[in-house]
């Protein structure tokens, strides 16, 4: 389960539609309003698009919060009698 | 049914592709792609902007259909209005591809008035009717939500050309041949650097896109951003904000023009008044004699003789490569309303080849051009001394068209031919001659007309094809 959760998130952070970029700066494009919205988004995130080590990080959470949820929905070891 | 055919060129929306029967045009719906259209429908912008034009009129349509391009039925199949002559952006002058721009603009923002939107920004979602620019993606509408997902195809396919064009005075039109998605955000951003970069609309949908892409690579998918920014609060009202913006931008570029070796041509050349009058009796005689429903005008430069044309023909393609005089040309059919003259720029010699997915997405000039008359005034020494194409293959090239021909030949003696001849080692063009010409034209058509104009130097002919 774990092997599968690690490797679907890698799958996904690999996948680049350039497209998620533009997505962006559309928003940035819409003015002060979509300027509200990126700062909403999350300073980190945008940092994340310019530094390799905010990236890092960012990836490493993910991973990281992606085992707890896996190791917590996996069933408890029972015991030998 | 035998004579449905699939349009090479509409695959790529698994929602909704074009197809053809016996000369019309048809659109299949996916279930999805139906229940779009049926929110479409009943929109009050929908049917304004077809009543005005702007959006190819569409009607439910029953009957045969073939199986979409993965082998699926269709839901639902409609009926669009024929577009005369099929055209593409890199054949369009500037003011045909910005007006173009603008109208795709206008209509994702009457759209979003009620709550929809388009699914791409493409160009080739556009065609032209005379010199009127009309919206084809029936199947592009969907309901809106988030940011606006053509934003990046439309920066690529028609706001950076223009940009290139505006700013840098650089043509796009090659660029746009030489790749259909247009031009990408990389090389655009190669093309502002320094102080070009704080040129109108640069910054922002150029150079901060290519900083960002170069360094988000890999970060976050499209639906994984479309998510996050829907849930950061940018919804339709934000989508509206960013197509308004770039309709501004659209609206307030401009092209600088320097003036071309063609656009005072009829100022400079070797006619005479009796010239050209005799010229466009010679003009009006052979589309009375036979109205023809589409007439081809090869080197229409002003497109003088396009419009005597369209006063007795449904349809007429003005074509010529300069993009300076055809733009001109397309300003004043804008403005005069004249609307069955399409202006188009391309070079004869290297005229529009096919294109995309296995050279059939986007058709060449040669599979396009199915005129009912051709004129070719003042082209055949250009074609013959100035590209060097021999006059057997320049007349089996007028002879491709199947079409009756009004075609002149200047003589060699005639200012405009010696001009050509200066530039060209001498002895090279010793069969440029009339009787040549003549003998030429006469095993491949029927001269129904000749007439020698009063300056004494040009001969027109009037000939259907054996």
């Amino acid at each position: 389960l774990l092997a599968d959760t690690e490797g679907s998130l890698v799958h996904t952070l690999a996948y680049l539609d350039s497209g998620s970029v533009s997505m962006f700066v559309s928003a940035i494009v819409a003015g002060f309003a979509g300027l509200a919205v990126v700062i909403k988004l999350g300073f980190r995130r945008f940092l994340a698009l310019f530094s390799p080590r905010q990236r890092a990080a960012l990836r490493a959470e993910k991973v990281a919060k992606a085992q707890q949820t896996a190791a917590a929905a996996a069933p408890q070891s029972t015991p030998a009698p | 049914v035998s004579d449905l055919s699939a349009d090479a060129g509409s695959f790529r929306d698994p929602d909704s592709a074009v197809f053809y029967t016996g000369g019309r045009v048809l659109r299949g719906l996916s279930a999805r792609g139906a229940a779009d259209w049926e929110r479409l429908a009943a929109t009050a912008f929908f049917s304004r902007l077809v009543d005005e034009g702007k959006i190819v009129a569409t009607h439910p349509y029953t009957g045969d259909a073939p199986p979409s391009p993965r082998g699926e039925a269709w839901a639902t199949l409609l009926e669009h209005e024929r577009i005369p002559f099929v055209s593409y952006p890199y054949e369009w002058p500037f003011h045909m591809l910005r007006d173009a721009a603008a109208l795709h603009l206008e209509i994702v923002l009457a759209a979003l008035d009620e709550n929809m939107s388009t699914k791409d920004g493409y160009s080739f979602n556009l065609q032209f009717v005379g010199s009127r620019p009309t919206f084809i993606d029936i199947g592009s509408f969907e309901a809106a939500s988030g940011p606006w997902p053509g934003y990046r195809q439309f920066c690529e396919s028609l706001l950076f050309p223009l940009l290139v064009q505006a700013h840098l005075g650089i043509a796009y039109q090659p660029m746009l041949r030489g790749r259909l998605d247009g031009i990408s955000v990389s090389d655009a951003a190669g093309m502002f650097r320094g102080l070009r970069k704080w040129k109108k609309g640069v910054f922002r949908n150029v150079v901060l896109h290519n900083s960002l892409e170069r360094r988000a690579k890999g970060t976050t998918s499209t639906q994984d951003m479309k998510k996050q920014l829907t849930g950061a609060g940018f919804g339709v009202e934000l989508q509206k904000a960013t197509v308004r913006k770039l309709a501004k931008l659209v609206g307030k570029l401009h092209v600088k023009r320097r003036g071309s070796a063609w656009a005072d041509y009829r100022d400079t050349c070797s006619y005479t008044d009796a010239d050209a009058q005799a010229k466009q009796a010679f003009v009006r005689h052979a589309m009375t004699q036979r109205p023809p429903a589409t007439v081809l005008d090869l080197g229409a430069n002003d497109g003088a003789y396009s419009l005597i044309a369209a006063e007795h023909a449904d349809y007429v393609v003005a074509v010529d490569f300069d993009e300076l005089v055809i733009d001109a040309l397309y300003l004043k059919l804008r403005d005069l309303g004249v609307g069955n003259v399409l202006p188009l720029v391309m070079n004869l010699v290297d005229p529009s080849p096919g294109l995309g997915w296995r050279n059939g997405e986007r058709t060449s000039f040669a599979a396009r051009a199915r005129p009912d008359l051709v004129l070719s005034l003042a082209l055949v020494h250009h074609l013959a001394i100035a590209a060097n194409v021999p006059l057997p293959e320049v007349v089996a090239w007028l002879r491709s068209f199947d079409a009756r021909v009004v075609v002149e030949f200047v003589h060699p003696e005639d200012p405009m031919v010696q001009r050509l001849l200066a530039n060209k080692p001498p002895g090279l063009f010793d069969d440029y001659r009339i009787d040549t010409f003549a003998s030429l034209l006469g095993k491949r058509f029927a001269i129904e007309g000749t007439e020698a104009l009063p300056g004494g130097t040009r001969t027109l002919y009037l000939a259907e094809p054996r």
